[in-house]
């Protein structure tokens, strides 16, 4: 099954309240008010933490104090480990916007969302079905080449 | 049989998880190898411990490979391995993950590595040259006491192929450990452990250093110099009798990590590895100084089981010079080593 971005996040989070609920608050604790867009290739996911927990909002709303711009590739790059959370920031594969104090509690965030996901068992297989995307338009982009 | 072979027979078998028999959870075991090829030295640990994450079966267990290599540079990668596909039996000598097994036969370890997504393929036998030495009960200040047994010194023959290159191992030095317990990663205690073998086949001595201590390196728990002549234990130097100095900082321009995503939390290169370690030992007319220089190191990287944070376990190859007098006769080593710094 394919995942759209939206959906893996809802489900990535979800997955760290049950599996990792350490995380899952210093997340929280991180993000506090702050409302981050998230933007993969234009599909978009709106998290916020105001709620006492972290969520994904319904619909967009007007302000939002960071945004991350990234992509499935970068994100693939980085589960491999193959860059790190800096390569990617200046190599342009992801690309930050907000107040400093904002992007400081975006990282803090970032940090307890990895801390989570390398400690829950599932979280494996939702980053795979999340990444079999790109592994197919990869395919497709070979095959179209040779 | 020969003795040592019989003693490894004896201590070296898999002690097992109580776990999935309804005893304490939070058992880790391993079996740890060491090469000294031409050019490029393996690392290989098979670990079996309880998986203690949240939403995880009940006696459910995690396998997995550590490998790595050291030649120009570091490379390698931890590998898991689903509980189907792990046969490691208590009581039993192997460890089988996959396509991957180390098997205790005929009084030598038969080790077959398949990684091909790593690009290394390794087929080797290591045939132990030195007694065993086994330490039981080892107190640690919160939780349990923990167990190993370690045999410094062995003779390894066969074949590895990394990114393309075969490499030969005749008669390459090899080394040997065994852990077991019930600790957690994040617990108040730390270790540097670390072995040393002569560029000199024919040097007959060689040696192991552990030191236990909490976290923050403030209180050692216990420490102890092993030093084997042939294939015998020879001396061993403990609590006391010995004065640990710690020299430096080692700080390399980059810092190999694994499992590779961990880079991602912990980005740093920053270490607390010491750039020298200088053990000085002297006891009932007998008298060791121990120095290891470091060279470069790679960090395994683990995520503590019951808080946020990580342990890291720096392996730190370098130079390793021994000098002294044990019952009369001179003690001397020129050779290399691979010392484990645990940090935070």
């Amino acid at each position: 099954m394919l995942l759209t971005f939206p959906v893996w996040v809802e489900r990535a989070v979800l997955r760290l309240e049950r599996e990792a609920p350490f995380a899952a608050t210093a997340m929280c604790e991180a993000l506090g008010e702050l409302t981050v867009l998230i933007d993969v290739e234009g599909e978009r996911a709106m998290l916020s933490a105001a709620s006492g927990r972290c969520a994904l909002l319904p619909s967009a709303p007007a302000a939002f104090a960071v945004e991350l711009r990234t992509t499935r590739r970068a994100i693939a790059a980085l589960a491999r480990g193959e860059l790190s959370i800096l390569d990617a920031i200046t190599s342009g594969g992801v690309t930050l916007r907000g107040p400093v104090a904002a992007l400081a509690g975006v990282y803090d965030a970032l940090i307890a969302f990895l801390e989570g996901a390398v400690r829950a068992p599932s979280f494996a297989d939702t980053l795979d079905q999340f990444l079999r995307w790109q592994r197919l338009r990869d395919r497709h982009v070979a095959r179209g080449t040779e | 049989m020969s003795s040592i072979a019989e003693s490894l027979t004896d201590g070296d078998y898999l002690r097992g998880s109580p776990f999935c028999h309804g005893g304490a959870q939070g058992h880790k075991e391993w079996w740890h190898f060491c090469v000294y090829g031409d050019g490029v030295d393996v690392l290989i640990n098979f670990s079996l411990v309880d998986d203690v994450r949240v939403g995880a079966a009940t006696g459910a267990q995690c396998g997995r490979l550590t490998l790595l290599v050291r030649g120009d540079a570091w490379h390698g990668e931890v590998l898991q391995f689903a509980p189907d596909a792990v046969r490691a039996p208590a009581g039993g000598h192997h460890f089988v993950f996959g396509d991957n097994a180390v098997r205790w036969r005929d009084g030598r370890y038969f080790i077959e590595v398949n990684a091909p997504s790593l690009g290394i393929t390794l087929s080797m036998v290591m045939t132990p040259e030195a007694m065993p030495s086994l330490a039981n009960n080892i107190a640690l200040e919160d939780g349990p006491p923990i167990h190993w047994l370690v045999m410094p010194r062995a003779r390894v023959d066969g074949t590895m192929t990394h990114r393309g290159r075969t490499h030969t191992f005749q008669r390459a030095p090899g080394y040997h450990d065994h852990n077991w317990g019930h600790f957690r990663w994040g617990q108040d205690f730390a270790w540097e452990w670390g072995f040393a073998l002569a560029h000199d086949r024919t040097n007959p001595w060689s040696l192991v250093f552990v030191r236990l201590s909490n976290r923050a390196h403030t209180r050692a728990l216990m420490q102890a110099l092993f030093l084997w002549r042939g294939p015998y234990q020879h001396r061993v130097m403990r609590g006391g009798e010995l004065t640990v100095r710690r020299e430096g900082l080692l700080r390399p321009d980059t810092v190999f990590k694994v499992p590779r995503v961990m880079r991602l939390i912990c980005p740093s290169t920053a270490t607390d590895v010491p750039a020298r370690l200088l053990v000085d030992g002297q006891g009932d007319g007998d008298r060791l100084r121990l120095a290891f220089e470091a060279n470069d190191l790679a960090q395994v990287i683990i995520p503590n089981d019951r808080t946020r944070g990580q342990t890291i376990i720096h392996e730190v190859s370098g130079a390793v010079s021994l000098r002294g007098a044990v019952r009369g006769e001179e003690v001397a080593l020129e050779g290399r080593g691979i010392f484990e710094f645990l940090g935070a």
